[in-house]
């Protein structure tokens, strides 16, 4: 999978404060979003399996939820 | 006594001549000492109202209230060139007035009471970039923080509340308002010049001092001005600053020894990988 294709695809994120990111589903497939140490990195890493990508900004088509 | 621009009389509690200042006060007697105000403020050399009430109330020598407005002004002008961005956005802070101004917000109860809480959360960020200067041992951190507090409210009281209010939010028209990367580029651009602001002049473990407070207030200012403010608030919690302990802990070898230079180095060393993929590498200051 190409995860740059990831960031227009609709995916719910909700936040884990003890992991330290938002886990979310696509495609019944578990992904994580690590909130890095901004500003000295970039704010976020995509991360499926041994794939990973940094975002800076939220793509408009990604959905947020802070819980736990 | 002689105040280098003219002469005091104590007895008549009024200078012997007009204050060469005269026309840029035209509300003050041109013979009056500090502005009449005896209580709060004291006039080192016949020119102008000067603040440092608090310093001169517990026993502090003009020598010593001289050093901390030194060290005042000259925490300022750094802070001053931090905010100098290249951002065009940030072309117009007067950091300056920005950081009293937060000081008197923070102070004035109807002015706190009456700010919104972004306006608070503003006034705390510098407040506590503050403070993490202070902490620096040779900038005689007690003089300077008593001062630069007494100063604010002086200034809060002579512009009144909402010109203080004003002036701070013209001042930082920005906070809260970026995106991410358009805060991590001003955050890069503040992180490259932490070396010219370093007091080369002062012993290695008061420069790494320096450098870490310089470094935690280029930090948390950026996520101040991030847009997304849930986030940052979520950084707070799982990405907090490294108090000075902690950093001297996380330096230290196990003779005790600490890298005062690594803590340097690393106040300077964001993601540079990343960085240079984005194309956002921090600009070096020659």
């Amino acid at each position: 999978m190409i995860l740059k294709n990831l960031l227009s695809e609709p995916i719910h994120w909700k936040f884990n404060s003890e992991a330290g990111g938002y886990y979310g589903l696509w495609n019944d497939e578990m992904l994580f979003l690590r909130l890095n140490d901004f500003p000295d990195e970039p704010l976020y890493t995509l991360i499926f399996g041994l794939e990973e990508i940094n975002v800076e900004d939220r793509p408009p088509a990604w959905t947020f939820e802070q819980s736990c | 006594m002689d105040f280098k621009f003219r002469i005091y009389d104590s007895r008549l509690g009024k200078f012997l001549s007009n204050d060469p200042l005269t026309k840029k006060y035209p509300w003050n007697s041109p013979y009056a000492y500090a502005e009449n105000r005896v209580i709060d403020g004291r006039d080192f050399e016949g020119l102008e109202w000067a603040f440092g009430a608090g310093l001169i109330r517990s026993g502090a020598n003009m020598n010593d209230v001289k050093v901390a407005a030194d060290v005042t002004f000259t925490f300022l002008r750094h802070v001053s060139v931090a905010f100098s961005s290249d951002i065009k956005s940030f072309g117009k802070l007067e950091t300056y007035s920005n950081a009293l101004d937060a000081f008197s917000l923070m102070m004035i109860p109807d002015v706190s009471s009456s700010m919104s809480s972004n306006d608070r959360q503003r006034a705390q960020v510098i407040h506590n970039g503050i403070s993490a200067v202070r902490n620096i041992p040779n900038w005689k951190a007690r003089d300077w923080g008593e001062f630069a507090g007494h100063a604010a409210f002086a200034i809060a009281l002579t512009k009144g509340s909402n010109a203080v209010i004003g002036a701070f939010r013209e001042a930082t028209p920005m906070f809260g308002r970026m995106s991410n990367l358009a805060a991590r580029e001003w955050y890069l651009a503040q992180e490259a010049k932490i070396p010219s602001l370093l007091d080369k002049t002062a012993p290695i473990e008061t420069q790494a001092k320096q450098a870490w407070a310089l470094r935690n207030t280029f930090r948390t200012t950026s996520r101040e001005l991030m847009a997304n403010k849930e986030e940052a608030a979520n950084l707070y919690k799982t990405k907090p600053n490294l108090t000075w302990d902690q950093t001297v802990k996380k330096y230290s070898n196990e003779k005790g020894e600490i890298d005062y230079q690594g803590i340097i180095e690393a106040s300077q060393r964001s993601n540079k990988e990343v960085n240079a993929k984005l194309g956002i590498e921090p600009k070096k200051e020659k």
